[in-house]
């Protein structure tokens, strides 16, 4: 493979990282971060992954892994102060205009939200980057067969939700 | 209208069966302005989808960050090329595109050589001159007016002469008959 080049190969995948790791730390400043580590380290490393097939898998998969460990720091530090914590989805940012002004779809990013991690995470790279079973197998480091079995969970969970709302008349 | 068909391809959707292609179906269904009432709630989920695909916050101020985080390692490479580069450029290399210009018209002028010997194998062909009031004599008129004259003559003296032998023969077959 070429070599890798920062403007044009790693800085275009900024968003994409920036997205996933908001949907993992639910927090627009830690997610920046995150995105800013992840293309720091990648880009260190670059003599080593011009063997890579993929650059924007690879970096999906250090970027989940940086941001999960962000979250399991901040956790553990809201232990030290707080005994039980709450998932603080009501409180995520709404980093998009369209999501702020309109109603409904702040209740989904909620609905999404309130998930546990890896199942929004894989409803982030399925359903929203649109990305293949393989290819989020290969981000998530897990098998094929565990991808579409957590995804169906997450989609059954989202329709259980969403008919929640249809029998309480929301 | 009927929305079996959607109707499936959501049951299928909250199964996971949905292909790649039906699901961008679902996507375009449920994206446009209208939509039965009785769908409708789940307007928002594929809208959410789509718009939350499209979140770019990051914009041209990270990138001046992360390439001044970058920038030291960046710029020495981009130095180490350029050094290269200016050892590289020998006169051949500043006259390449001479050359391919030279090159360029040397291939039409050649082409253009060829094709004209092969459209001109045959000659150039001459084309016939049907105008009668271009046509010249090449010959004056007294010189007809001689020729005729002189063949007149002789034509006379011709006739003169087979005139004498036939009375010559007639006279000798008259004497053998008598």
């Amino acid at each position: 493979m070429k070599k890798i080049d920062f403007r044009y190969d790693l800085l275009p995948l900024k968003n994409k990282l920036f997205r996933l790791a908001l949907r993992i730390t639910l927090d627009s400043a830690e997610a920046e971060d995150v995105t800013q580590d992840t293309l720091i380290r990648v880009w260190q490393r670059r003599e080593e992954l011009e063997k890579v097939d993929s650059i924007e898998a690879y970096c999906m998969t250090i970027c989940r892994n940086l941001a999960l460990d962000r979250r399991e720091k901040r956790d553990a530090q809201h232990l030290s102060l707080d005994e039980n914590p709450i998932e603080s989805a009501d409180i995520s940012p709404l980093p998009d205009e369209r999501l702020e002004r309109d109603e409904r779809l702040r209740h989904v990013h909620r609905l999404f939200n309130q998930l546990p991690e890896r199942l929004r995470t894989i409803l982030q790279l399925r359903d929203i980057e649109g990305k293949s079973v393989r290819e989020t197998a290969q981000i998530l480091e897990i098998t094929e067969e565990n991808v579409k079995v957590i995804h169906h969970r997450a989609r059954q969970l989202l329709r259980q939700q969403y008919q929640k709302i249809e029998s309480h008349g929301l | 209208m009927d929305y079996k068909y959607i109707e499936q391809l959501l049951e299928r959707y909250w199964e996971c069966q949905t292909s790649a292609a039906e699901e961008s179906i679902l996507h375009a269904f449920f994206t446009q302005e209208e939509v039965p009432a009785h769908l409708a709630q789940y307007k928002s989920l594929f809208e959410y989808e789509e718009v939350a695909g499209q979140i770019e916050p990051l914009g041209a101020d990270f990138d001046k960050k992360m390439l001044e985080l970058v920038g030291e390692k960046n710029e020495e490479s981009k130095a180490e090329k350029t050094v290269v580069r200016a050892q590289r450029a020998t006169t051949f290399y500043r006259l390449r595109p001479f050359f391919r210009a030279a090159a360029s018209v040397a291939i039409v002028v050649l082409v253009g050589s060829a094709a004209q010997g092969l459209f001109q194998d045959n000659g150039p062909k001459i084309s016939w001159d049907y105008n009668k009031s271009s046509y010249k004599d090449t010959y004056s008129a007294t010189e007809v007016d001689e020729a005729l004259e002189f063949s007149l003559k002789e034509l006379g003296n011709i006739s003169k002469s087979l005139r004498d032998t036939n009375l010559v023969v007639v006279d000798s077959t008259m004497r053998k008959i008598k």
